[in-house]
């Protein structure tokens, strides 16, 4: 058994969640699991939260983002999933909330980690939230910049912003999640997803 | 009930608009939460975007300085229903003119208009805008929004 740590956004203190062990495919989530596609999915998060109050919202859904990478840790480097926790407590600091943001969306989380265990897992991107929940990271290389938003159902939006000499080269799409390094080719995107 | 008419005019194209930042539309050090710098999603409508985008006109406000900001984001402030922003937020400043540049190099036609809001008189709302196109909110983000204020370097009662 170990322990998750949940930093509540509202109110005093941390509490402990017992999850079981994620060192086996009997109790953790196996790598087809973890890439089974959502589309289609009968639940939704946002759903999920309706009707309890927003600092319930919030602790509910850290503590199901931290509890679901519990369950994939075993495919992943503790010091990224160490990482990841702590960036999403700040992103959820309840001295920062603006009235009427969403805490994250599950699947948002879902789909970067997704990213960041195939493509994206030699790197340390930047973490941010939208006001309704949706998790976008960010890979700075200089002045370069490449901004991914991880929607649901295995989509992401993604920008990027090349400084060419005296002029800044944009380029902006949308697709799947595994198709996101291939649209990102002509960008030198190793620049951003091969350096920690 | 009748709502009292709000006066609306446009602002000028060499004033300024700031517009609030929370800490998680920033992008900061993964390790160490230093500020980097602002998110284009920071410029995605939220629900209290009332009809555009809204913002601080600068110079309703006085002549383009910290103190002046500081009077802006007091009066933003005091009309939010928390009254009060994150210590850790930011307000970022861009130009008006270039806020309709580079909106209308990517076909958008955007008015920029002084639209008092309740008690804060100098919102600014920039009207026909949509977030749909986020190649124009990385570059309101990088190029145009470009100079940021923390907001403990204001000067806030």
């Amino acid at each position: 058994m170990s322990y998750v740590t949940i930093s509540p956004a509202y109110g005093r203190g941390k509490t402990r969640l017992l999850v079981r062990p994620s060192s086996g495919g009997q109790f953790g989530l196996r790598v087809e699991d973890i890439f089974k596609p959502t589309d289609g999915a009968l639940s939704d998060d946002r759903e999920q939260v309706t009707g309890n109050t927003l600092a319930e919202s919030i602790f509910e859904s850290l503590a199901n983002a931290k509890i679901w990478t519990s369950k994939v840790a075993m495919h992943m480097d503790m010091a990224n999933r160490d990482r990841f926790f702590r960036q999403l407590d700040r992103l959820h600091d309840a001295e920062e909330w603006m009235e009427g943001d969403q805490p994250v969306q599950l699947e948002t989380y879902k789909n970067f980690i997704r990213f960041m265990l195939s493509d994206g897992r030699d790197s340390k991107p930047s973490l941010a939230l939208s006001a309704d929940g949706v998790l976008t990271a960010i890979w700075v290389a200089g002045t370069d910049r490449l901004t991914v938003e991880f929607q649901r159902h295995n989509r992401v939006s993604w920008v990027v912003s090349n400084t060419i000499g005296p002029n800044v080269e944009r380029a902006a799409g949308i697709t799947s999640t595994d198709r996101l390094l291939t649209n990102l080719a002509p960008y030198e995107p190793r620049k951003w997803l091969a350096t920690k | 009930m009748a709502r009292d008419k709000v006066r609306i005019s446009p602002i000028p194209d060499c004033d300024h608009l700031m517009r609030l930042v929370p800490h998680k539309q920033q992008i900061r050090d993964p390790d160490t939460d230093v500020f980097i710098g602002i998110v284009n999603t920071a410029f995605s409508l939220r629900t209290s975007d009332k009809g555009g985008l809204s913002t601080q006109w600068v110079e309703y406000f006085g002549e383009k300085s910290l103190p002046t900001y500081s009077s802006a984001a007091e009066r933003y402030r005091d009309n939010l229903p928390s009254k009060r922003i994150g210590s850790l937020a930011y307000f970022a400043i861009g130009n008006v003119g270039m806020v309709k540049l580079a909106a209308s190099e990517a076909k958008k036609r955007i008015r920029v208009v002084h639209e008092p809001d309740g008690t804060n008189e100098g919102h600014a709302v920039i009207r026909r805008f949509t977030d749909d196109d986020r190649a124009l909110l990385d570059v309101l983000a990088i190029e145009v929004f470009a100079e940021h204020v923390w907001v403990g370097d204001l000067d806030l009662n």
